[in-house]
């Protein structure tokens, strides 16, 4: 039976009952009025029941009715959505907490910021290590975390890096910190405790310092006595080559060592200090006359489209060092005949060197690999050509210290091109643009 | 910020404007912690290159400072705030001053450091400068924390501390004194050792300063050259102002 057909017969019912009462007593209208006022009043009745039953925060069970009407189905029907509603509610909440404890339970800091770096949420962690507070939620971030470092990194927004920040007073805590963008327009700021890392790193770089410095001196001795072995034997039909050869194998160490402190030095070196306007030109000029010293005519050298008025915010001596080595290491991989040629131009974000050879090149598999130290392409080639295989770890030292990028594209066989890339912010143009375009190489 | 103090503008640029010197006043407070730290590390490592680099960074403290006063100048001329907003720029203004004088009392003690790096090192190799600059740099770090957080509770207690920093500095004379009577070849280095702690304790005054500027800033209330019972009653005063 439906719960309308219930609700139309108990109508019907009333109707009758009235319609029975006023035929016998002749008050039929009144009757009639009186029991449809009846009916309206208990309907009214149970609407007022069924608001005041939807007050209740809680979905309790609905009043218990024996009746099969439409106000029991209504009840039970509200108070299944009810019921659903809150066991979806409970179930995020659950999730929610689940959520909220694991990240709070992290061992690394995890800070949620809102668009303009204001702290929503913070974990453990972040207490513990960066001194937040519950009461810091909604301050800026950068207001807490004031570390010189960490405010230029917010500034630059490049976010796909890190940032390491060595916190004082704290045993020297090392953080790598990150920001990363989520959802449009928030931040999770993340942070990992790399102490034992750097602490590595530096003994690491401590050593090869040490060890590089401790060898020099007994190398300067060895040199020494050899050069006066030279002189007395050097007619010597077996003594005389050997030494000769002990001599070259000597000064190669030395230069090996020499490298080995420049990358050490370099390491130490933050970006930005020490920064002065180099005139590029001028050292190119330097470096293009040392390079064809070095390739004594056997390769065409030129300079094409140098950009005379154009100069580098940078570190001189470092800038020089980097250059001649991507030039030296050009005419030491192209066979004699083979031409190498730099520029230094301006590009649309800043400004760039290039260096091309027509020579051997290199497989597509070693570039990403041939700026890590002593990282050979042809381990049997490269110590016929002299270099030490620190060439280019110097110059991706330098690079890093003049936040330029360096590209390398190659084909075997054909050549080799060496680009590297400065920021716009560390180029400076002095005006006079004159593109010189000169062919003095032999 | 803005909601730090509870209130805000119609006018949201001021808001904004107000905002951005409270940050960059911090910003300042964190370059000028890192010079103290680096010249401290630079001294006791007899770092060379590091004090230079610590001498050297000093003209940005300056730029930002010169900066920040023209712009909080700017906001008093165009906006004339009054209240709350008044004590926030006086508050800038006074703190950037003695910011910078931080800032020059760090490479004070690089340019100490660079002289102490040429001379034999003590035996306890620096231990005493070392435990006091870290004293000094906490209570400028819990300085600037509670600058940022408008905290006039914490800053009561940092000028506390400023107690401790003047007893250790006590202490570093009284025993340099007596090693420059013990054996007079050692007046020079005691000398500049002397100079650089004197340095680390005006930071710690200056600090102090700072602290006094918070709660004036959170309470409206005065309370410089005032005896600690009356800095107490005002910085924990309930009443909202």
């Amino acid at each position: 039976m439906s719960p309308m057909f219930g609700t139309i017969t108990r109508m019907i019912g009333l109707i009758l009952g009235a319609l029975v009462i006023g035929a016998i007593f002749d008050v039929m209208p009144w009757a009639v009025i009186g029991a449809l006022a009846i009916g309206l009043a208990w309907q009214l009745r149970q609407a007022h029941r069924f608001s005041k039953w939807l007050d209740n925060r809680e979905a309790e069970q609905p009043p218990a009715s024996e009746r099969n009407d439409i106000w029991n189905q209504i009840y039970r029907q509200v108070y299944q959505i009810r019921r659903r509603s809150q066991r979806r509610k409970q179930r995020l909440a659950d999730l929610l907490e689940r959520y909220q404890t694991s990240a709070a339970a992290l061992p690394d800091v995890v800070v949620a910021l809102r668009a303009d770096y204001s702290i929503s949420w913070f974990n453990r962690a972040a207490g513990d290590w960066l001194g937040l507070k519950q009461r810091d939620l909604g301050q800026r971030i950068d207001n807490l975390v004031r570390y010189p470092d960490f405010i230029r990194y917010i500034q630059a927004g490049r976010y796909n890096e890190q940032v390491k920040l060595i916190m004082p007073g704290q045993g020297d805590r090392v953080l790598s910190m990150q920001i990363i963008p989520y959802g449009g327009d928030l931040y999770l700021m993340v942070a990992r405790d790399i102490s034992q890392i750097h602490r590595m790193e530096l003994m690491r770089r401590d050593f090869v310092a040490n060890a590089s410095h401790e060898l020099r001196t007994p190398l300067t001795v060895f040199a020494g006595y050899l050069e006066t072995l030279i002189d007395r034997f050097q007619d010597h039909p077996s003594l005389g080559p050997a030494l000769t050869q002990m001599q070259r194998q000597t000064s190669r160490m030395h230069q090996l060592i020499q490298d080995l402190l420049q990358i050490s030095r370099l390491e130490t070196l933050e970006p930005g200090r020490r920064d002065n306007a180099v005139d590029i030109p001028a050292l190119l000029e330097r470096i293009l006359s040392e390079t064809r010293s070095l390739s004594n005519g056997a390769h065409t050298i030129d300079c094409d489209e140098i950009d005379t008025g154009l100069w580098l915010l940078g570190d001189e001596r470092n800038l020089y060092s980097a250059f001649a080595n991507l030039l030296s290491n050009a005419v030491q991989y192209t066979p004699s005949g083979g031409r190498v040629s730099a520029s230094w131009q301006r590009t649309d974000g800043g400004c760039q060197f290039v260096v091309v050879d027509t020579g051997i090149g290199i497989p597509k598999q070693h570039i990403s690999r041939l700026t890590e130290r002593f990282y050979r392409v042809d381990p049997g080639r490269s110590s016929s050509v002299g270099g030490t295989g620190l060439g280019l770890s110097i110059v991706k030292h330098v690079l890093r210290l003049h936040e330029a990028t360096l590209l390398i594209d190659s084909v075997p066989g054909e050549g080799s091109r060496f680009i590297c890339r400065f920021p716009e912010n560390r180029t400076l143009s002095h005006g006079h643009d004159r593109i010189r375009n000169t062919d003095t190489g032999e | 910020m803005a909601e730090a103090r509870g209130r805000h503008h119609i006018s949201r640029q001021f808001d904004s404007e107000l905002e951005d010197i409270h940050n960059r006043a911090l910003v300042m407070g964190g370059l000028v912690e890192q010079q103290i730290t680096d010249a401290l590390q630079a001294l006791v490592r007899g770092d060379v290159q590091a004090c230079m680099t610590v001498v050297e960074n000093d003209h940005r403290v300056n730029a930002l400072e010169v900066d920040l006063d023209e712009d909080c100048t700017r906001i008093l001329v165009r906006r004339q705030p009054t209240a709350g907003d008044l004590r926030l720029v006086l508050t800038v203004i006074k703190t950037i001053n003695d910011l910078e004088r931080i800032g020059d009392q760090a490479t004070t003690v690089a340019r100490r450091a660079l002289d102490l790096a040429e001379v034999e090192r003590p035996r306890n190799q620096y231990i005493e400068i070392q435990r006091l600059g870290e004293r000094v740099c906490q209570q400028l770090r819990n300085t600037l924390d509670a600058f940022a957080r408008l905290d006039a509770e914490a800053a009561l207690s940092v000028t506390k501390e400023d107690a401790m920093i003047d007893m250790e500095y006590e202490g570093i004379l009284r025993q340099q004194m007596t090693l420059m009577m013990e054996d007079p070849r050692t007046i020079r280095r005691s000398l500049d050792i002397i100079w650089s702690v004197r340095a680390l304790e005006r930071i710690g005054d200056h600090a102090k300063n700072i602290c006094e500027y918070v709660i004036f800033l959170v309470k409206g209330k005065v309370v410089r050259h005032t005896s600690p019972e009356k800095m107490a009653e005002a910085a924990l005063d309930k009443t909202r102002h």
